[in-house]
């Protein structure tokens, strides 16, 4: 095994320099948390509820900071930063830029194929046509419809709506396990 | 009609090594594999308005996932950097950044172990996330009638006196009587013990839906202070819309990622042996040329897992 460098080999691989790719990513990441913490002072991600038993709902930003919707801005951002690193990386580290162009027939049916799936799903999960009758997203509607939480307010309790205490709902004895309150809305 | 001398033979494929097509081959199918869950993930945030986002509720480390990407690009450049060492003939050289990039590969592994040490310590678990108020109080009922053991035992209870009760022969009976005593001595005792007036209260208002979260989570306290056998049940939490679902895909999807990141670390290892046992040599530049399209692949995977669990 020879330690020594071989010319015939040493000229066969593309040049580059990786340590400009490297800081590159570096820098394209730290962009990245800037972005996320310029997103957080401007109202573009959840914060925490002053309660700490109010239910954990994302509230919508742009009704916070006065119709501009920070967080699809933010979010924009993020994913050409994540797609310019991927370019980076698939050109420079998987060496695309060097190969032939037989790579991007090979590469470009899969991603096409690959979008089969959430295509056969957006109509139905992401465009809903009808009104969409789910308990989250009913009891999102209910948060989006107060504009704060308060402590006694109804969905965040488990007493009726009329502060009145409801009776019972099934017998209360060692022997009864409890059971999943589905699609239950205190 | 012949063909003349001199005609160059008929060049077929393309022009890179066998290995090396595969490799390529096998990683269209893994972005078909990886898109199709990142794809649906979106997919299903976009069709999920309260989706939660709040770090404070998803335990989600925004600063944990950062330093992972910053150990992946180093990894990626380190394994390039192996392969153009080896391409030129160093292979002391090569083998050293293989061991450096497994290493880093280590402290991922090592980082994402401790996010889902936070995920399991707050049951932010498939399955185990409560939705709404009542979800949060009948967990927790669950969790007190487990940790009382009193529901295995009660089970064992009716299953002893069931079998006692249809055992025809005589000379059997005494052991499963004297089983039954047994049981019922403990579930006894413990009954005693832990079904205190408190803790009936607690678990009749709760089932009930009678009781209020703070105040559910202040009696709980009190109870885990008095008998330390409670201390199993989980902290009240408020409940998170689609924490289910949003478990369900964080797991699978950086499950499936760390799955890729242990392969790669065998493919390093391999690598490592070779180069210890002096038999690294040109004839392994594709070899590693591949190893390292894998794990840029595993970095790219990462690139795009980043932004979309840990900052959107």
């Amino acid at each position: 095994m020879s330690e020594q460098p071989h010319a015939e080999h040493a000229a066969s691989g593309p040049h580059v320099n990786y340590l400009m790719i490297f800081g590159a990513l570096c820098l394209l990441t730290i962009m990245s948390w800037v972005a996320d913490e310029v997103g957080k002072q401007m109202g573009g991600t959840a914060h925490a509820s002053a309660d700490a038993h109010a239910p954990a709902v994302a509230h919508e930003p742009a009704a916070a900071t006065g119709g501009f919707n920070w967080k699809i801005l933010i979010g924009g951002i993020v994913l050409a930063i994540a797609c310019t690193k991927a370019t980076f990386v698939l050109l420079y580290f998987m060496h695309v830029k060097f190969e032939g162009k037989w790579i991007w027939a090979m590469l470009l049916p899969t991603l096409i194929l690959a979008l089969a799936i959430p295509a056969a799903l957006t109509p139905d999960v992401a465009l809903h046509y009808y009104t969409v009758e789910t308990p989250q997203a009913d009891e999102y509607a209910n948060q989006q419809s107060r504009p704060e939480h308060h402590p006694d307010s109804p969905s965040n309790t488990a007493e009726g709506a009329d502060g009145k205490v409801p009776q019972e709902k099934h017998p209360v004895t060692p022997e009864h396990p409890a059971k999943p309150a589905e699609g239950k809305h205190p | 009609m012949t063909h003349g001398h001199g005609v160059s033979t008929l060049k077929m494929g393309v022009p890179i090594p066998n290995a090396k097509l595969g490799m390529w081959l096998f990683l269209g199918t893994e972005i078909m594999f990886f898109t199709a869950f990142i794809g649906t993930y979106i997919v299903v945030r976009l069709g999920s308005p309260g989706w939660p986002t709040d770090t404070h509720v998803t335990h989600i480390n925004i600063l944990a996932g950062a330093i992972n990407t910053f150990v992946l690009i180093c990894s990626s450049v380190s394994v390039v950097l192996a392969h153009e060492a080896v391409h030129q003939g160093y292979f002391t050289k090569a083998k050293n950044l293989m061991i450096l990039t497994l290493v880093l590969a280590c402290v991922f592994l090592g980082i994402k172990s401790f996010e889902y040490y936070g995920k399991f310590q707050h049951d932010i678990l498939p399955g185990h996330v409560p939705e709404s108020n009542q979800q949060v109080l009948d967990k927790m009922v669950r969790e007190l009638d487990v940790a009382t053991g009193l529901t295995a035992l009660r089970q064992r209870q009716v299953s002893v006196a069931n079998e006692l009760a249809k055992e025809t022969n005589e000379e059997r009976k005494p052991r499963l009587k004297a089983e039954l005593d047994v049981v019922n001595t403990n579930v006894s005792g413990i009954s005693k013990k832990l079904e205190t007036p408190e803790f009936n209260d607690l678990r009749r208002k709760a089932l009930a839906g009678t009781i209020k979260l703070d105040d559910a989570a202040k009696a709980l306290e009190k109870l885990q202070h008095d008998h330390p056998e409670f201390k199993v049940v989980h902290e009240i939490h408020k409940p998170i819309l689609y924490g289910n679902l949003f478990a369900s895909t964080y797991f699978l999807m950086t499950g499936f990622h760390a799955l890729h990141v242990i392969i790669g670390m065998g493919f390093f290892t391999h690598i490592i042996m070779l180069g210890n046992a002096g038999r690294l040599g040109f004839e392994h530049g594709t070899l590693v040329e591949n190893y390292g399209l894998y794990w840029h692949f595993v970095d790219l995977v990462w690139i795009f897992l980043f932004p979309l669990i840990y900052i959107i």
